[in-house]
């Protein structure tokens, strides 16, 4: 898990020190960048998102495998640290840090479903992030709030493939504006 | 698409006045300028599109006991925004209206009819600005829970009205509280 001030972001400058912040090896999450006496008030963390696709729930039978169908879905999987996946494999000895929960509308099936609904990330010792929003897996959702560290967080997910072609494996940015500083 | 500031509203005074700004002839946004202290960003703001609900795309888990009926249950509407004032009270876009953005939402019908009563998430997609989302029942209003784009963050609420008794049409106020000045 990375946590990076958007301030910090921004006084990276260079395009070097920004990717270097953002992907972040262990230098920029040592250290938010707030002013004295007031919380970090804005900053990401990245993880990948891989969803178990046999907890995969539809109302409406599949048309054939691997393609969702349109209507009421489901959608579970682990929280992973981003550099705890490559490849789409998982690191020898890498455990999940959370869990998330997805229900939403198809409103385009196929192997690459378009959605609308509600999803909720569950960050263990931490809390849950609670995001809404439509699109597809790659796109953004809104950060409606949050419990525990999370308590009164805005901002947005934003989503990508981790690898072409597999919305089974997703890059999250969790980019949150809250009142605390975080963990 | 008008966008008012509160402060304008309510230094505007008397009901008529309130009436005039909120109801939309053209004062209000032809003047243009939204009153805000020096210095400081415009926090809160109004904005109203019509909304055009898109029957053929819409879709319900149960089966319609009529065409133009909402069943109860499981069910994703989606539609078209325009400017306020370019759609006809039928739902018919005027001559060179632009289309503003999509909406969708995913909810649960708990009372059917030609303008079911549902509680549901909402995603309005503005284009080229970002997601506003929100979510309850709709009965006069929805909380805003956040939003991506200019939209990161907001709160506030979404007010509607129905423009016709066929419901294909609804006009839409958007009482935006956000951390940025929006557009």
């Amino acid at each position: 898990m990375e946590r990076v001030s958007r301030r910090r972001l921004l006084a990276a400058g260079s395009g070097a020190a920004l990717a270097s912040a953002v992907i972040g090896s262990g230098v920029a999450a040592a250290q938010g960048i707030r002013q004295p006496g007031l919380p970090l008030t804005d900053w990401i963390e990245r993880y990948v998102l891989i969803t178990d696709p046999g907890s995969v729930g539809t109302a409406r039978p599949a048309p054939q495998p691997n393609v969702l169908p349109t209507g009421p879905t489901y959608y579970t999987g682990s929280i992973y640290r981003d550099l705890d996946v490559t490849g789409g494999a998982v690191a020898s000895g890498a455990a999940p840090v959370g869990s998330f929960k997805v229900s939403a509308w198809a409103y385009a099936g196929g192997a690459a479903p378009q959605l609308v609904g509600i999803g909720s990330f569950d960050f263990a010792g931490k809390g849950k992030v609670i995001a809404m929003g439509g699109g597809s897996s790659v796109g953004s959702l809104a950060v409606s709030g949050g419990t525990g560290v999370f308590d009164g967080v805005g901002g947005e997910v934003r989503l990508g493939l981790l690898a072409p072609g597999n919305p089974f494996q997703l890059v999250a940015d969790f980019q949150l504006q809250g009142q605390s500083v975080g963990r | 698409m008008e966008r008012v500031s509160r402060r304008k509203l309510l230094a505007a005074g008397s009901g008529a006045a309130l009436a005039t700004t909120l109801v939309g002839a053209t004062t209000a946004a032809a003047q243009g300028q939204p009153t805000r202290p020096p210095g400081q960003p415009l926090l809160e703001r109004i904005e109203r599109f019509v909304l055009v609900t898109n029957q053929p795309a819409s879709d319900a888990l149960r089966q319609p006991t009529s065409p133009t009926q909402a069943p109860t249950g499981p069910v994703y509407f989606t539609g078209t925004l325009w400017d306020d004032g370019a759609v006809s009270t039928d739902g018919t876009p005027a001559s060179g209206a632009i289309q503003r953005g999509v909406y969708r939402s995913f909810g649960w019908v708990y009372t059917p009819g030609v303008v079911p009563l549902f509680t549901a998430v909402h995603t309005f997609d503005l284009f080229g600005r970002g997601q506003l989302t929100a979510a309850g029942v709709t009965d006069a209003s929805k909380a805003i829970t956040g939003g991506t784009g200019e939209f990161q963050s907001a709160r506030g609420e979404v007010r509607y009205a129905v423009l016709n008794s066929a419901g294909t049409a609804l006009v839409l106020e958007m009482d935006v509280v956000a951390p940025n000045i929006g557009r």
